[in-house]
């Protein structure tokens, strides 16, 4: 039943119906049941009552037989007491319990008579399935005053002249009951049948227009419009109706508004699409006539420069032939502003290449302590000149690596000069190590440190921490830039951590060996050393 | 004023005045005894028939009446007691109530009893069986054809025998007795009684004797039977006019209670052989039905003496 109602194949009029027929199916049955036992408990005990009435009634009309021994007296009895519809048979008894008279069908057990006559009133001595067989004793009472007061004595004397015994049929009950049954489960059919009916009509009224609301909704759901439903039916269904066509109105309107925004989405989407493919353009134009036009100006810078600088070394030769050291002095500090300006101008240089893209990669397979022993050799004065300590950590054994040889002792130069410059009387180490598919260069130095605030922005360009760490210790503050881009170019990375005053710790993360990113050339060991 | 013929004539007047005081004075003294009467404390319509009773012996009674009702409640000690607190000197006893109470009182008070259906050896008083004189009489006046009239008693009712026997005689009309045993046997008497009664010239009596007036078996068959045969079937109970005997006699309360007051003075005069005697009424009470069936025909002098009919309206 349960999965009857809930399947959804099944509509709720058909659900319904089911239900109510089921439910008047089996009120009918309990109602007849019921009234059928309590019709059937009912008139037992009224027809019961009757027969013991009955009894009495021919127990009396028996005084004469028994009294006369008349078989005519007898017989007036029997008749009368035959006469009721459910007597079927009956009988006089003397007082010895010897059957005098009988009448109709009734066969009394001899071998139970005397417990059934026993009694001093009418009894049911039978109980059967079909039939109740009573006995009632026939007294012979002496008349009384009605008002005792006008009579001498109370007593009141009475004679056993015998007995009485009927045999009721209970068939009329039972004929009766079945009727009623049969009555009840008609009219609980018929009533079914009428409230069915009935039912249908109803419900057809009432879920008529849930079906036309439903199919409404299935076309606007299949058709994606905005299908009104007509609004009929009960309140509810009016209800629903109503808050169906509300939420189609307030969908249209969304869909409308939704299409206009996004109209004009679409409209400023290309607009700033075409102003930013403009503004990329230009600044892409922009960096790479900047760079280019660095690196024209710095080639440009740099050939009279290495020319003056040329003359001042060649006046400074003559000079020291001449004695007139002097002049040589403030020369050499000429030759070195020069040489500064020059370091500036090649970094200028560098940098607008590696922005314009005008920067290659040569891997050469390169031995790591060879790198390192060269590299030493270089920084390793500018450790002295400001008392610092270099220790340089190299691993037990050689490797080599496939890099660019130049541009990463650029990047260890780079980091080295830098701890050296921005340390007094400190240690510098560097740590190399070789792990599985990389390797790590480690500069650390115990130096100034850098603020926590100047951290992320310490690989920009002419970025050196604050202003004033430039006018103390100089620099262009490219160098970390063009590291960063060199270490990128060749897959690798730059990373830095440092507190002030506590030292900086650089790690520069290479492979071992690199790929090109691009075409890019590929040089050869020999090569570097022609 | 007086005016006095001679000196003759006023011893005379003088005598005379003297002897009448002597006579007023003794019997104001032999009246002046207190009667008690105990009658039961009877609901409705029974009262009426006690208070016509003691109507009657107020009456007749020229001393002073005390009432004294009894019910379930009332206590012989305290009774005796309150009689004799009261100075009661003659009792009459009403109904069952009263004639018990006074069988345990052991004063030696005159005592007379009422409204029982007492028999003859049962004291002094007034039974509320009619007589049989009166029945008889009331028979020759509404069916003079009427010679003989049968009957049938029970061994109890064989005091009855010569005191009808007395009063048919003198009323001219034969009466014949039989006894029966038992009911079948009054039965079966009345069976071959009926079948032999003529019923111009017979008529037939209930008595006062339960078994030969049984109620429930003899009385509906004798009835039946009578009513087919158109006999004559008078009573001595009233109530079995209603049922379709023709007539009977219903007890005149007050004269009953009139004769008790009589009977009382009469024992405070130390008569002796009072008895039980037979109710005195003329109240006829008849089955106009009845009458109607067997071809009576009452003249209205007799219709305005009827103390009742039935069917009632």
């Amino acid at each position: 039943m349960n999965q009857m109602i809930n399947n959804k194949n099944y509509s709720f009029r058909r659900q319904l119906m089911i239900f109510l027929i089921a439910a008047i199916a089996l009120l009918s049955l309990v109602s007849s049941t019921v009234s059928s036992w309590i019709a059937l408990h009912q008139s037992g005990q009224v027809l019961e009552k009757n027969a013991l009435q009955i009894a009495d009634h021919f127990s009396k009309q028996s005084v004469l037989a028994l009294l006369t021994r008349s078989e005519d007296n007898a017989e007036s009895a029997l008749s009368q007491v035959m006469g009721f519809a459910d007597v079927t048979g009956g009988a006089i008894f003397a007082d010895t319990q010897q059957a005098l008279f009988v009448k109709g069908e009734i066969q009394p057990d001899q071998a139970k008579l005397a417990d059934w006559l026993s009694s001093p009133k009418p009894i049911i001595a039978v109980d059967a399935r079909d039939y109740w067989i009573i006995t009632s004793p026939v007294i012979l009472e002496d008349d009384r005053e009605t008002f005792t007061e006008f009579a001498l004595s109370q007593t009141h004397t009475q004679q056993l002249l015998g007995f009485v015994m009927i045999q009721v049929s209970k068939s009329s009950i039972v004929q009766l009951t079945q009727q009623l049954f049969s009555y009840t489960i008609g009219i609980g059919i018929v009533f079914a049948l009428l409230c069915l009916w009935l039912l249908n009509i109803g419900l057809r009224r009432i879920i008529d227009p849930i079906r036309a609301l439903s199919a409404t909704m299935k076309a606007a759901q299949d058709s994606g419009a905005h299908t009104y439903a007509e609004i009929s039916g009960p309140q509810e269904v009016h209800s629903i109706a109503q808050s169906y066509n509300a939420m189609m109105a307030a969908l249209e309107a969304q869909e409308k508004r939704l299409k206009e925004l996004n109209t004009s989405l679409e409209s400023e989407v290309e607009i700033r699409t075409k102003e930013l493919t403009h503004a990329r353009d230009t600044a892409l134009v922009a960096v790479r006539t900047q760079s280019e036009f660095l690196a024209n100006i710095s080639h440009e810078l740099r050939t009279p420069l290495q020319a003056v600088m040329g003359y001042i070394d060649l006046v400074v030769e003559e000079l020291n032939e001449q004695g007139m050291y002097d002049q040589v002095s403030d020369l050499e500090a000429s030759l070195s502003a020069a040489n500064r300006l020059l370091t500036l101008i090649n970094s200028i240089l560098d940098l607008a290449k590696c922005e314009a893209g005008k920067t290659e990669l040569v891997l050469t397979e390169t031995p790591l302590k060879r790198l390192i022993k060269e590299t030493e050799a270089i920084i390793r004065p500018l450790a002295v000149r400001n008392s610092n300590t270099l220790t340089i950590h190299l691993p037990d054994s050689d490797s080599i690596l496939l890099i660019d040889k130049e541009k990463t002792q650029q990047i260890l130069l780079n980091l080295l000069s830098n701890a050296c410059k921005f340390t007094k009387a400190g240690t510098v180490e560097l740590h190399i190590d070789l792990q599985d598919e990389t390797v790590k260069f480690a500069v650390s130095d115990t130096g100034v440190g850098i603020a926590a605030d100047k951290l992320e922005s310490i690989f920009d360009k002419f970025s050196q921490g604050d202003g004033s760490v430039k006018r103390r210790y100089g620099g262009t503050g490219l160098g970390l830039a063009i590291s960063k881009h060199f270490a990128e170019m060749m897959n690798g990375s730059i990373h830095v951590s440092s507190a002030q005053e506590q030292g900086s710790l650089f790690t520069l993360t290479l492979p071992k060996q690199v790929t090109f990113k691009n075409s890019l050339t590929m040089g050869s060991s020999e090569d570097q050393k022609g | 004023m007086l005016n006095w013929k001679s000196p003759k004539e006023q011893c005379r007047y003088w005598i005379a005045s003297t002897l009448l005081w002597v006579v007023a004075f003794s019997a104001s003294t032999a009246t002046a005894s207190v009667l008690g009467v105990l009658y039961p404390d009877a609901p409705p319509p029974y009262r009426q028939v006690f208070s016509q009773l003691i109507d009657g012996i107020r009456d007749q009674y020229l001393g002073m009446v005390k009432l004294y009702p009894l019910d379930t409640s009332t206590d012989s000690t305290t009774l005796q007691a309150q009689l004799r607190n009261d100075g009661v000197d003659a009792i009459i006893t009403l109904g069952r109530s009263g004639y018990t109470q006074a069988e345990q009182l052991t004063s030696e008070r005159p005592l007379v009893s009422g409204a029982l259906p007492l028999i003859p050896g049962q004291g002094t008083g007034v039974s509320l069986i009619p007589d049989p004189e009166e029945l008889f009489v009331q028979l020759k006046r509404l069916s003079p054809n009427i010679q003989q009239v049968h009957t049938i008693l029970s061994e109890q009712s064989r005091w009855l025998e010569p005191i009808a026997q007395a009063a048919a005689t003198r009323q001219r009309i034969k009466l014949t007795i039989y006894y029966a045993s038992d009911i079948a046997s009054t039965l079966a008497l009345y069976k071959r009684l009926l079948t032999h009664a003529d019923r111009l010239r017979d008529a037939l009596w209930l008595p006062p004797d339960r078994q030969a007036t049984n109620e429930s078996v003899i009385l509906p068959i004798l009835l039946q039977e009578a009513w087919e045969k158109r006999l004559i079937i008078f009573a001595s109970k009233p109530s079995f006019v209603r049922r379709g005997a023709l007539f009977s006699l219903f007890p005149d309360n007050e004269r009953t209670g009139r004769r008790l007051a009589e009977l009382v003075g009469s024992l405070q005069q130390e008569e002796e052989n009072l008895g039980i005697e037979f109710s005195k009424s003329d109240k006829l009470v008849i089955n106009q039905r009845t009458a109607a069936h067997l071809g009576i025909k009452l003249t209205p002098a007799q219709l305005r003496s009827v103390y009742r009919t039935y069917p009632q309206p």
